[in-house]
């Protein structure tokens, strides 16, 4: 009987399972370690507070890949007002003052939480890659190679 | 060979997403239109103004709708009664653009709408005004004819620097 090897395909798939989470993990590091804190950072601001805050709204307005502002469900409703909130804010050249700090907070939670399963899901690519080279290697050494 | 199928895909994924970053969800209809028809006098003649209150909608969340403008079509199946056209200078995302029409036509251009809103020359002329809250959705439209499509990042970023 003629033994298949599938080590082509392990390796096929240990490498782009791979592949993707190496984008993800670079999306996921992008916001935590360079959007968030500079959000966070704008949104402590003691002087200048409205345009520090515009600042935040204007990347916050840029929305994190996994967090976009298309869908929302029941509880991402206060996200959408938020959003068309702030637009018309902007828009118009009005003040924000630090009552309204709380909504863009409320934004940056949702940053934060896309970033979040950006991160669960290279961690499950991740796995993922490990398994095909696993089975990538134990197929090798099956074939004898 | 597998570099070619590779560039391959990925062209096809980035024109894809190309073709989805294009496609804004444009509005197709109005919101909670209200209309009065009043006779009013002018120059000696004898004319009618319609005034027209209502809203049309940005379901778009990263896109806004910059100088917007377009007809609001009365119509009785598939005949145009009366055309009000309309402009607005933006419609941000999320946001209801409200427009406020108001236009004086002739009794002959008038009075087929008049009729199609189940009234009449003689009942007009008494009560002296015409008001409809529920506009059947069969009997107004709206026909955009131009619009520019812009991205809110850019239009806010545009905004901030200006006051700056």
């Amino acid at each position: 009987m003629k033994i298949i090897d599938d080590s082509r395909i392990y390796l096929i798939a240990a490498v782009t399972a791979l592949a993707v989470a190496v984008i993800l993990a670079a999306v996921a590091c992008y916001s935590i370690l360079s959007v968030e804190p500079k959000v966070e950072q704008l949104l402590s601001a003691k002087d200048n507070v409205s345009a520090s805050y515009k600042k935040a709204y204007l990347i916050l307005r840029d929305p994190q890949v996994f967090a976009g502002y298309g869908n929302f469900d029941a509880e991402g409703v206060s996200v959408k007002n938020s959003l068309a909130f702030f637009d018309k804010r902007v828009y118009n050249g009005e003040e924000i003052d630090t009552n309204r700090k709380a909504y863009l907070e409320l934004l940056l939670e949702r940053r934060k939480k896309g970033s979040v399963l950006t991160r669960n899901t290279m961690v499950f690519f991740l796995v993922l890659s490990l398994v095909f080279w696993a089975l990538f290697i134990q197929e090798r050494r099956s074939s004898g190679q | 060979m597998i570099m070619k199928n590779i560039q391959t895909a990925l062209i096809a994924i980035l024109g894809t997403g190309v073709v989805f970053i294009g496609c804004a969800k444009m509005p197709e209809k109005l919101v909670s239109p209200t209309l009065k028809i009043e006779p009013v006098i002018q120059d000696n003649k004898e004319l009618f103004k319609l005034s027209l209150s209502t809203g049309i909608q940005n379901e778009n969340s990263d896109t806004a709708f910059v100088d917007m403008k377009g007809l609001i079509v009365f119509k009785d199946g598939k005949t145009r009664v009366l055309t009000v056209p309309f402009h607005l200078p933006i419609v941000l995302p999320f946001d209801t653009g409200i427009i406020e029409a108001e236009k004086t036509f002739t009794e002959s251009e008038v009075m087929p709408l008049v009729v199609l809103l189940g009234s009449d020359r003689e009942k007009l002329l008494n009560e002296k005004v015409l008001e409809r809250s529920f506009i059947d959705e069969k009997n107004i439209g709206l026909e955009l004819t131009g619009c520019e499509k812009k991205n809110i990042l850019d239009v806010l970023k545009d905004k901030v620097n200006e006051n700056n």
